[in-house]
């Protein structure tokens, strides 16, 4: 595939939907993939979409399954917009490879990609306006202030902090870094026993990030408009999610219902 | 014995239909890496940082890179080493009791020659480490 690079986006376009899905996923299991043609591909592919609605096949992916149960057939209604928003910011969660195809999973609702494998999640970050909607952050956990507070410094205002953890969970780490490409900030919540830790990438230009897996199935949890992806890493569960320019990350060793309990605990003001 | 070897036969072919293909799929889930991100940062026309972000799951003793191999190539695709560099040389490629660690090392190349990074990552607690092996796309100067 090593020629894909010198196709343009004028022989992109020439080629059949079909076939720029087939060039799109042989990309994706080169490692390296080439990120500007992935997103050269994947430009294309969402203004084919826009222009031309297709259908697509639902038969492998639960996530699909759970979407359509939960939302019904087609685009569903979102105050604000945002769901069209967020469509549009094609969240794009990349599976990079280097394991036999029989291994991938993929899925393309909207514009937004959605592959893995059994070892490896990667998230390709989408750049996006901030949404313009009110939200009043309100927890009781000091903890929670403290991370909400940190993000708000660094300019995000959105609805990505839980406001509800278990009781007896203490903030026993916070971490801020910057690089030129994002500030970062990484917490972690003890009582003892269990953790439940945050992580919050603030971008300011594109980069992927790899997340470790087992081979447990990639879960897909719609809240408010957001599509989260809950994955499993050996005793950790795993939640990571695309708001805007933020890659959102809660991880615990406890159950899974805590984890999508804290989840809901982001969207209680939005009516979720 | 020939009913013996017949019936030996029978039960091998028999087992093999049951073999189910076992792929060589490398297992990347740990106990010690939550995600990362690699990649160049170019920083003047011949000078780039090659930068890796690190996650763990929970606190490390020592979290961060053990080695970051400069490579460049003329055509994409033939790689050479041009620069090693090691924690033990770099003391900021390692960061201590912590959950991430984000951190460069800067190097000036030659303009016309495409570049990338192959990292090492590395994370240890106790006794037990681990390794993730991660390499940036390239970049042409």
């Amino acid at each position: 595939m090593e020629n894909n690079k010198i196709l343009t986006r004028e022989s992109l376009e020439q080629m059949s939907t079909k076939q720029l899905d087939e060039t799109l996923q042989a990309e994706l299991r080169r490692d390296p993939a080439d990120e500007k043609f992935v997103r050269l591909l994947l430009s294309v592919l969402k203004e084919r979409e826009a222009a031309q609605p297709r259908e697509i096949t639902p038969e492998s992916s639960k996530a699909w399954e759970d979407y359509q149960q939960s939302t019904g057939r087609g685009r569903p209604a979102r105050k604000g917009g945002r769901m069209l928003k967020a469509s549009a910011a094609a969240a794009v969660v990349l599976a990079v490879l280097g394991t036999v195809p029989q291994q991938v999973e993929a899925e393309n609702f909207f514009g937004r990609l959605i592959s893995w494998t059994d070892s490896i999640f990667e998230l390709l970050n989408p750049i996006e306006t901030k949404d313009d909607e009110e939200y009043i952050f309100e927890t009781a956990h000091p903890g929670l202030q403290e991370v909400y507070d940190t993000l708000v410094e660094l300019g995000v205002t959105q609805p990505v902090v839980p406001q509800w953890l278990p009781e007896g969970y203490e903030l026993i780490y916070c971490k801020e870094q910057q690089t030129p490409v994002k500030s970062k900030v990484t917490v972690s919540f003890e009582n003892g026993e269990n953790q439940v830790s945050f992580k919050f990438d603030v971008y300011k230009e594109i980069e992927n990030a790899e997340y470790q897996k087992d081979e447990t199935v990639v879960e897909t949890i719609e809240m408010s408009g957001i599509y989260h992806s809950i994955i499993r890493n050996n005793d950790m569960w795993v939640a990571v999610w695309v708001r805007d320019n933020i890659e959102c990350c809660i991880f615990t060793d406890c159950q899974k219902e805590i984890l999508v309990q804290s989840l809901r605990s982001i969207y209680e003001m939005e009516g979720e | 014995m020939k009913r013996f070897y017949r019936c030996v036969c029978i039960l091998l072919v028999v087992s093999m239909l049951f073999v189910v293909p076992v792929y060589a799929a490398e297992t990347r889930a740990s106990d010690y890496f939550l995600s990362s991100s690699v990649y160049l940062y170019k920083t003047s026309s011949t000078t780039f940082e090659a930068w890796f972000d690190v996650d763990a799951v929970r606190m490390m003793d020592e979290l961060g890179a053990s080695e970051i191999k400069i490579q460049r190539s003329s055509d994409g695709t033939n790689w050479t080493t041009m620069k090693t560099y090691t924690k033990e040389s770099y003391s900021n490629l390692i960061c201590e009791d912590t959950m991430s660690h984000a951190a460069c090392v800067s190097y000036t190349g030659t303009a016309g020659y495409y570049y990338r990074a192959k990292i090492t990552l590395y994370a240890k607690k106790g006794t037990g480490s681990a390794e993730w092996y991660r390499t940036t796309s390239s970049m042409q100067l």
